[in-house]
């Protein structure tokens, strides 16, 4: 492997490292700073704006070990050697509070990238820093999590932190630092080689970025992770330019810059009935785009699109960012029939916003399409709710069937396919979903229990727990420190008591299958390796250690939930952040949870992939970056399942859902352009006046519209 | 163009309605009820048209003449599209013709409306000598006969005789809710003749029965064709009714001579007389001169009854001097006429004739008085056609209320292909997208464009008659239920047509709207694409926000809601929707507590 390239298994996520490295540091190992041999003298920073699930965060490591090999290297004698000191190397990452976990675990796992890290290093030993400083984070969840990073050194009147890489929930950032040497202000003035900030286009990452900007000492490099990098216009790039660009206005240096202004405004033109930009002008665009943002890869696999009929039946349709608006008509009869007293009900409550001028209508109006009790809420009445929501009633009947289906299937090739819903809604509108979910996924399998596959399978259940049972003994007898944990032993009952006990259950009848067997046991042998090392860790101690308690918890909670028997679970806002955490993990695992329901905290970063076939947007959003990154939270590299995502719509015809498809569906159009989904088939007005269209343009025509931005192999 | 010295004002008929529009045609609703017998079109575009437009909104317009005299005008002229109106024809079963001269425009709750003798021709708008009545709904008199004229236009729709196209009916039934109705200020032909009438309204104003002396102005064989004319047997009749002595005849005559009417009566025929200007008087300019030039047609119709006391009773309005018009009620093949009496006293008496004198003098000789020749009759069975768009595919409904079930064959030009339509229960429908392309040729006439109706010809034996096609003026049984309330919305705020987006577009049309219509489009617009119940909600409430804020009275708003409700029971709409929308604009209805 050559000095400048690092491979992760996957050319894409290689390309995007060799070419952060080159924007950023030149092949002599110096940074681009201010030598004005670039004509891009002034930038530090690029953002990565692969599409969701596509591996960011290895990208961000890959490229963060090539530029910490580059900024060790110093210039002697015309000759260029290793710096022993500069090998102290300090990477920061921000990211949302509920992804600290998810990036500790993703630099730590030792079969992850920690083992691409490691033989790309082999025994060169200006490369074992790298590994070192790599796979040994700090995790900073909260601000009282400080105090126990170890002691660092003062050096000229200021403290430096020992070298590594810092996890960091950016909220401790954010807040009022106060002054003096604590350890939150040391944090903050760090001189930090890399800056890596995870879903960058949140406005708390930007308040985070500027805390870190204005009191480091220096920050060399920043690369900023975002899927979505503007949520409804191209102009909220600038934001994001404006962090990684040095100088006031950086954000319009790109953005300003003619050839992206004029592309901008010619593409605006042209869907408005003017003639599509010029060749030239798009390939100078991307080129002026490209020096800044960078986006290999669009999507991981073809998604299929269906919307959820009243009667429980699903009806494929077209990706939307694919739909001209004479096929959104064509889609109304297929959309959700509401009953008559809802129709009713709903009309009424229409008429009293109509009345009562304009304020939160929208809001209203999707509560009143929501569940029961958030249609309730909607009402501000004890008494106001609609009879039946028909939503709810629709998808309780599409579940039953597809869980159906779905289980009959595991019967045969053994593996579970998941469900997960996303609301926008959470309290008791998730709550009423766990319970319709439920009830719905029960009553398929009183009716899959009867048919003979499962019959054949069921019988084989109780044999199939105790093998399992008899993996987990022998894995605790091999490691003493996992025999001794009392959470191991519980698990250990569990399935033994499972064994025992003849009382049939989904998640028991299903280990008569030999590959669902064998999935739960490799699922259980990764869990029991991670408790292993958190133990150890905590075992031999060391300043920071305790920290991994936190993993420890969620490693329980994942025992529990994989042991409970609730087949559905919610991931909400509501619930208590260990809960949820564990709901997750329990739904990435092959056993129970069969059905998750997710609100917006569960939307991003979280990985919810392995096992999900099935996502339903129980109520769509207003930015399709949202729904991009629901759909994000399935459609990942890494599934176990290989079949394509199912992606599904319930909305409620005549109603204010057609108006949110119908906004979704226009707001695709500039993500489909300006970040190069060039299979989108793109709609035009023919009369330049409404937004969206009536022709949709060929696929040639789309593609010479899209702007590629892919990492060019010269920057 | 107006002289106030004398009883009478002149100017031309149009220039009331433009004042009208420019004082209150920012108003919304606004439409627009014009009945004539004979309706030339080209001139109507031309002159009246415009002056129903403000800013690019206009007044929905709805034209009735008769069926048999519109039907002749059609034969002769070359006119194939109309304008954004719809022509309605009205046939009298009996035999008679649909001959009231009436205007009634609307403006929000402002009324204007114009009874006399012009026709919607030239002319009518100009060419003739025509005597018309215009007032707005600001003074009494003005209230007394705008309810008048809405009193007549109920009787008529409610006639057993009359038949007109049911879309004509809704609309005038729209366009008349809320309008308190008047059953004095008019006299009609529809019941009973005017005869009697004019005796007991004369009667009622002198109080005795002493009329001395009769002043007919009326025309004389102004066209071969027409009704109109002086019938010696009336003249008769009306004096003998009226029990006066004395009858002055006004008239038009035919090379300096008189028609021979009798001894009893003594004829003046119309002359110019151009008299030299007072020498203090500024000389006049040419346009002046141009004006002060009258008509030398007659076509105005009065009568004046003067009683002995001094002061007398002014007849005036659509009815000639003929048996038809007078001494016939429209059961017994008499025409559809109206009459306005007005009570006159001395002085303005001897205004009037001052203004006869002033323009007519006596004929030395006479001619002999041969009969009319009988008014144009329509042929064939088709009284209207109606273009409906559904959401999927457009449909012509033929009406025929003599014919109840039959087969009619028609097409779109004369000798052009025939298309079989059959009839049943008096209504037929052409479907076939193929057979709606053959009659219009491509260019049909359409809610979107400028030309709302057209003509089409039915075959009649070896000839063809022409029938008036136009798209209804309210959408009602056309479109998608949720479009129908859009359009009365869109009405409503005072944007009607609304153009092809939906939307006022015009900058002067944004400045002339107040806060609330502001809002009320902005609400309008972000509901254009959500979903039925939502635009059905939105339209709906809107309505009765309009209706309230209209504060012209309870009894004003409950017609309203009522006409309204109407509309809505008769979209295509399920019970339960219905229902809703039903309960929801119930008059007195309170609105519910509101949840911010």
């Amino acid at each position: 492997m050559s000095r400048n390239t690092i491979s992760t298994g996957l050319v894409h996520q290689r390309d995007v490292a060799i070419w952060v490295r080159r924007r950023l540091a030149d092949s002599q190992g110096g940074w681009f700073d201010t030598t004005g041999r670039n004509n891009w003298v002034e930038q530090y920073g690029t953002v990565l704006a692969d599409g969701v699930g596509l591996g960011k965060t290895w990208e961000a490591l890959a490229a963060s070990a090539l530029l910490l090999v580059e900024g060790s290297k110093r210039r002697s004698g015309g000759g260029r050697r290793q710096n022993i000191r500069k090998q102290a190397a300090r990477v920061l990452v921000l990211c949302p509070p509920g992804l600290v976990s998810k990036w500790s675990r993703e630099v730590r796992d030792p079969g992850g990238f920690a083992a691409h890290l490691k033989r790309w290093a082999g025994s060169r030993a200006r490369r074992r820093f790298v590994v070192e400083t790599l796979t040994e984070p700090y995790e900073i969840r909260r601000r009282s999590d400080l105090d126990h990073i170890p002691s660092g050194t003062i050096h000229r009147a200021r403290v430096e932190l020992p070298a590594g890489t810092y996890i960091c929930n950016w909220n401790v950032l954010r807040r009022e630092v106060g002054s003096g040497r604590s350890r939150l202000a040391a944090l903050r003035s760090q001189p930090w080689d890399v800056l890596i900030v995870d879903e960058a286009h949140h406005h708390e990452a930007r308040e985070a970025i500027d805390t870190v900007q204005n009191w480091s000492r220096q920050v060399r490099a920043t690369l900023l992770l975002t899927a979505t990098p503007f949520q409804l216009e191209p102009r909220e790039l600038h934001d994001l330019f404006g962090a990684i660009l040095d100088s006031q206005h950086g954000a319009h240096r790109v953005l300003s810059r003619p050839p992206v202004r004029e592309y901008v405004s010619a593409l605006t033109e042209f869907f408005q009935g003017v003639e599509p930009p010029a060749r030239g002008l798009k390939t100078a665009s991307e080129n002026t785009l490209r020096q800044a943002l960078v986006r290999s890869r669009v999507r991981t696999s073809g998604r299929r699109f269906y919307l959820i009929e009243a009667d429980g039946r699903a009806a494929q349709i077209a990706a939307p960012e694919r739909m001209r608006e004479s096929e959104l008509k064509e889609l109304v009869p297929s959309l959700i029939k509401p009953t008559s007293s809802f129709e009713a009900w709903y009309l009424r409550r229409r008429l009293e916003l109509a009345d009562g001028g304009r304020t939160f209508v929208p809001t209203k109006l999707r509560q009143a399409l929501s569940t029961p009790a958030q249609a309730r809420a909607s009402t501000g009445r004890r008494d106001g709710g609609p009879p039946r929501a028909p939503r709810l009633d629709a998808l309780a009947a599409w579940a039953r069937i597809q869980a159906e289906q779905d289980l009959l299937r595991a019967a045969r090739d053994g593996y579970p396919r998941k469900m997960l819903v996303f609301t926008s809604f959470v309290g008791k509108a998730a709550r009423e979903l766990e319970q319709s979910l439920t009830r719905a996924l029960s009553d398929a399998w009183t009716s899959v229990r009867k048919r003979r596959p499962w019959q054949r399978m069921a019988k084989g259940a109780s044999r199939g727990v105790a093998i399992v049972a008899r993996t987990v003994e022998r894995m605790l007898n091999e490691d003493a420190i996992l025999a001794r944990s009392s959470d191991t032993q519980r698990l250990l009952k569990t399935l033994q008591s499972m064994a025992d006990d003849p009382t049939p259950s989904l998640v028991r009848d299903l280990f008569g299958q030999r590959r669902f067997r064998k999935l739960v046991t490799k699922d259980l042998r990764y869990r029991l390796t991670a408790l292993a090392a958190v133990l150890r860790a905590d075992r031999d101690g060391g300043g920071w250690t305790h920290l991994h308690r936190e993993e420890l918890r969620g490693v329980r909670g994942t025992i529990d939930a994989i042991a409970s028997s609730s087949i559905v679970r919610t991931y909400t806002g509501h619930d208590d952040r260990r809960d949820r955490d564990a709901a997750g993990e329990a739904f990435r695992s092959p056993l129970a949870p069969w059905a998750l329901v997710a609100s917006n905290v569960g939307s991003e970063g979280i990985d919810l992939h392995t096992f999900s076939a099935h996502l339903i947007h129980f109520d769509i959003e207003w930015n399709p970056a949202r729904m991009e990154q629901r759909e994000g939270r399935t459609d990942r590299l890494g599934r176990t399942l290989k079949e394509p995502v199912k992606v599904y719509f319930t909305l409620v015809r005549g109603t204010y859902d057609e108006r949110m498809l119908h906004q979704l569906v226009a707001r695709q159009r500039w993500h489909s352009i300006l970040l190069g989904k060039t299979g989108a088939r793109l709609a035009r007005s023919e009369d330049g006046q409404d937004g969206v269209a009536a022709r949709i343009i060929d696929y040639g025509e789309a593609q010479k519209l899209s702007l590629d931005l892919r990492p060019s192999r010269r920057p | 163009m107006s002289r106030a010295n004398k009883g009478l004002r002149w100017q031309r008929t149009a220039d009331a309605m433009r004042s009208f529009v420019s004082l209150y045609g920012s108003s919304a609703p606004r439409r627009a009820i014009f009945c004539t017998y004979d309706f030339d079109v080209e001139r109507f575009e031309a002159v009246l048209a415009p002056e129903l437009t403000r800013r690019g909104r206009q007044f929905r317009t709805l034209v009735t003449a008769d069926a048999g005299a519109l039907q002749a005008h059609l034969q002769q002229s070359g006119k194939r599209r109309f304008g954004r109106f719809q022509v309605a024809p009205v046939k009298c079963r009996p035999g008679g013709v649909f001959h009231p001269k009436l205007v009634l425009l609307a403006a929000g709750r402002h009324h204007l409306v114009g009874v006399g003798s012009a026709n919607l021709t030239a002319g009518g708008l100009g060419g003739n000598l025509e005597m018309m009545l215009f007032a707005d709904n600001r003074t009494e008199h003005g209230r007394r006969l705008v309810g008048g004229a809405a009193n007549f236009l109920d009787r008529l729709l409610r006639h057993e005789s009359i038949l007109m196209p049911l879309s004509a009916r809704e609309f005038i039934e729209m366009a008349l809710a809320g309008i308190p109705r008047d059953p004095t200020a008019f006299s009609d032909s529809l019941k009973t003749p005017l005869l009697g009438q004019m005796k007991a309204a004369h009667y009622d104003h002198a109080r005795h029965n002493d009329a001395r002396e009769l002043t007919i102005l009326s025309p004389w064989h102004s066209a071969a064709a027409s009704t109109d004319g002086v019938d010696p047997a009336v003249l008769r009749k009306l004096k003998d009714s009226l029990g006066t002595s004395r009858v002055n005849v006004y008239t038009e005559g035919r090379n300096g001579r008189g028609p021979g009417l009798g001894t009893h009566a003594r004829v003046h025929i119309r002359t110019e007389k151009i008299s030299a200007p007072a020498k203090d008087e500024t000389p006049a300019t040419d346009t002046d001169a141009l004006l002060e030039r009258r008509p030398m047609r007659v076509h105005a119709k009065a009568y004046l009854v003067e009683s002995s006391r001094g002061g007398g009773t002014l007849f005036f309005g659509s009815a000639n001097c003929t048996q038809p018009a007078l001494t016939r009620s429209v059961s017994h093949r008499g025409n559809v006429e109206i009459l306005v009496a007005s009570k006159l006293g001395t002085t303005e008496v001897a205004s009037v004739r001052n203004d006869l004198a002033d323009l007519f003098s006596l004929a030395e000789k006479s001619f002999l008085v041969t009969s009319a020749p009988p008014p144009a009759q329509t042929s064939g069975v088709v009284l209207a056609g109606h273009l409906l768009k559904g959401s999927a595919k457009t449909r012509l409904r033929l009406e025929t209320p003599t014919l109840s079930a039959g087969v009619v064959r028609i097409a779109g030009e004369p000798k052009g292909r025939l298309i079989r339509v059959r009839i049943r229960r008096g209504v037929g429908f052409v479907d076939n997208p193929a057979d709606i392309q053959a009659l219009f040729k491509s260019s049909e006439p359409d809610r979107t464009s400028e030309s709302w109706g057209g003509v089409l010809w039915e075959r009649v034996g070896t000839s063809f008659a022409p029938f008036p096609v136009s798209v209804p003026l309210i959408a009602g049984e056309s479109g998608a239920p949720d479009d129908v309330l859009l359009d009365f919305v869109w009405e409503e705020l005072g944007v009607w047509p609304a153009t092809a987006q939906g939307e006022a577009s015009d900058d002067d049309e944004a400045q002339d709207l107040a806060a609330d219509d502001d809002k009320d489009l902005e609400a309008l617009t972000e509901a254009k694409h959500e979903g039925q119940l939502d635009r059905l909600a939105v339209a709906v409430s809107i309505l009765r926000k309009r209706i309230a804020a209209a504060d012209a009275g309870s009894s004003y708003s409950e017609a309203r809601l009522r006409i309204f409700r109407g509309q809505i029971a008769k979209l295509d709409l399920p019970a339960h929707v219905r229902g809703v929308l039903l309960d929801y604009l119930r008059p007195g209805k309170r609105a519910r507590r509101v949840i911010r």
